[in-house]
């Protein structure tokens, strides 16, 4: 058994009287990929918020190895090895690709409240946003600018940039999200590959996707955690069944 | 910035004109210039904040005034003021105006933003305004440009108007170049993140509230340093210098000349500068009337100001992200 990276206890997060997070305590193993699935509305993306710092939670506790996330800013939490990608792209349009990962890249150095000696000179930031895009698999559009690429491109951009600051866990809220069979399939690839060197929060509604690389599985329904446990306990579980996955019968 | 290369050309001219002026121009125009170029620092200064930072800030007349009174404040009533002393105070006191006031904007975004730049801005004009030891609303004089001396030994008269107007020039290009070289180096990239999407810069490991203060108090200084220049330039320092209409005016130059380009600013305090000349003389009771609608014009139909009319004729875009 391997140690968690990533715990929550109790974590809720209201706006006004919605919960939209209510008590969920979950532990994220360290080198696993662990999907939350859950209906539209389950509160999977607050989660992520909250995970990264974006929102912050009504009460509970977040742990990141021996750090309490809880009150920390998002650069902070960015800082301390965690990267996020997001549901909607968000990225950089009128940069080239290089320039989207490379403020990622320099993100790492001790301190960017450098003011004399170009950037470009730095060829330590070279090289991750360089890897970044690499790994991404965008080494042919290195000088496109964002927003002259394809939806399914700016997608793997959109993890390209969190892959430049080197995290060390990666949430991912659906970066499937919008993409064509061969697109998803391309990506669905770059999960794997990823999670062979990284702890992964994966938000997904592709269930074959998240049956194809999750280690783990949460289920969420109206901000409560529902079920964890591996793919196959998932998918045997009545109560899952009964509550999302659906036998036939719409719950959702 | 890369300059592609027809923009550096022009760059390489526009400065050998400026330096070949003084030469063939008459002294009247002279003065002029040396107050466009002013502008010129002044704007490209608001530009850092308005064009790369994203910041629209409406209160930067602020630092150029205080620093201008500050000068008149060293400045004793029968001699000249040693500028290795007077400079320091007025771009201290810009510096950290600048602080102060950026400390609690840049907290806030979008029209509070506008606000409260515009409020500490007006603060500082009522102050000088109300303050009669400082000649209230009549503005005061300094009297003695700053010595500039090493050792009791003179080496610039800024009193000769041909010494002053290459001063001007040369600070016009240091400034320029200051903030050129700024923007390139890991600072700028992340000001221009700043710019183009925070919240992913932040999500990246930046704290912007950071950098967005450091972008606020250098341009806050660079506008007192242009402040400095003016209170040089017109011998005298008023209210107004650092009134809302005078953030407006110069808010005004960048978009006309083209924010986030930096050489735009200073051609816009140029076009400014013609421009007021001619409606003037076309119908000098309502030249305001026309420039408005001409400001109007350039916003509407071109979006990047003059600079990127130019960017247009080179068929090369403005490679600065």
């Amino acid at each position: 058994m391997t140690k968690a990276i990533l715990s929550t206890r109790d974590l809720s997060k209201s706006f006004g009287g919605l919960v939209a997070v209510d008590s969920v305590t979950i532990d994220f193993m360290e080198s696993r990929v662990h999907a939350i699935i859950g209906p539209n509305g389950a509160g999977k993306t607050t989660l992520i918020n909250l995970l990264s710092g974006e929102l912050l939670p009504t009460s509970g506790k977040i742990t990141f190895g021996d750090n309490d996330l809880t009150r920390q800013p998002v650069h902070a939490i960015s800082q301390l090895g965690i990267g996020r990608s997001y549901q909607k792209t968000n990225i950089f349009p009128e940069f080239t690709c290089l320039k989207n990962c490379w403020l990622g890249a320099q993100s790492r150095m001790s301190t960017s409240m450098r003011f004399f000696r170009p950037a470009k000179a730095y060829s330590e930031v070279r090289l991750r946003a360089e890897r970044a895009i690499d790994l991404c698999g965008l080494n042919d559009r290195i000088d496109t600018v964002a927003s002259a690429m394809s939806y399914g491109e700016q997608r793997q951009l959109e993890i390209g940039m969190m892959l430049a600051t080197e995290p060390n866990l990666l949430l991912l809220d659906e970066p499937l999200a919008g993409m064509g069979t061969d697109e998803s399939q391309q990506v669905v690839e770059l999960i794997k590959r990823l999670a062979e060197e990284h702890s992964v929060v994966l938000i997904e509604h592709d269930m074959d996707a998240v049956f194809a690389v999750a280690d783990a599985l949460t289920v969420m329904v109206n901000g409560k955690v529902l079920a964890t446990g591996t793919p196959e306990e998932i998918r045997n579980s009545q109560e899952v069944q009964d509550a999302y996955l659906g036998t036939g019968e719409d719950v959702a | 910035m890369t300059h592609s290369r027809p923009l550096l050309a022009f760059l390489i001219l526009a400065v050998g004109a400026l330096a070949a002026f003084p030469i063939i121009g008459d002294e009247f125009y002279q003065e002029l210039v040396i107050r466009l170029m002013i502008m010129g620092i002044f704007a490209m200064s608001l530009d850092l904040l308005i064009g790369f930072t994203g910041l629209i800030s409406f209160g930067h007349a602020a630092f150029f005034g205080l620093s201008g009174y500050l000068l008149a404040i060293v400045t004793p009533e029968s001699e000249a003021v040693s500028i290795w002393f007077a400079l320091p105070v007025c771009l201290l006191g810009a510096a950290l105006a600048a602080l102060v006031i950026g400390w609690f904007s840049v907290r806030t975004t979008g029209i509070y933003f506008i606000m409260i730049t515009l409020a500490f801005a007006q603060m500082f004009y009522y102050y000088f305004n109300e303050n009669q030891d400082l000649g209230g609303s009549d503005g005061i004089f300094i009297f003695y440009k700053p010595s500039v001396a090493i050792g009791g030994f003179q080496i610039l008269d800024l009193n000769n108007p041909h010494t002053f107007y290459y001063f001007v020039l040369v600070s016009l290009v240091v400034s320029y170049l200051i903030l050129s070289i700024i923007l390139k180096a890991p600072f700028g990239q992340v000001i221009r993140g700043i710019h183009a999407n925070e919240a992913r810069t932040r999500a990246l490991g930046f704290n912007t509230q950071h950098y967005k203060l450091v972008s606020f108090v250098i341009a806050g200084t660079m506008a007192g340093f242009a402040g400095f220049l003016e209170a040089n330039a017109g011998g005298i320092m008023s209210p107004a210098h650092l009134g809302w209409h005078e953030s407006g005016t110069v808010m005004m130059v960048v978009i006309l000349g083209g924010m986030g380009t930096l050489y735009g600013p200073v051609l816009g305090a140029f076009a400014m500068g013609f421009l007021q000349d001619y409606f003037q003389e076309l119908w000098s009771d309502h030249w305001l009337l026309l420039l408005g609608v001409f400001v109007i014009a350039v916003v509407l139909f071109l979006p990047n100001g003059i600079a990127g009319l130019f960017s247009k004729f080179t068929n090369k875009k403005e490679d600065g992200k």
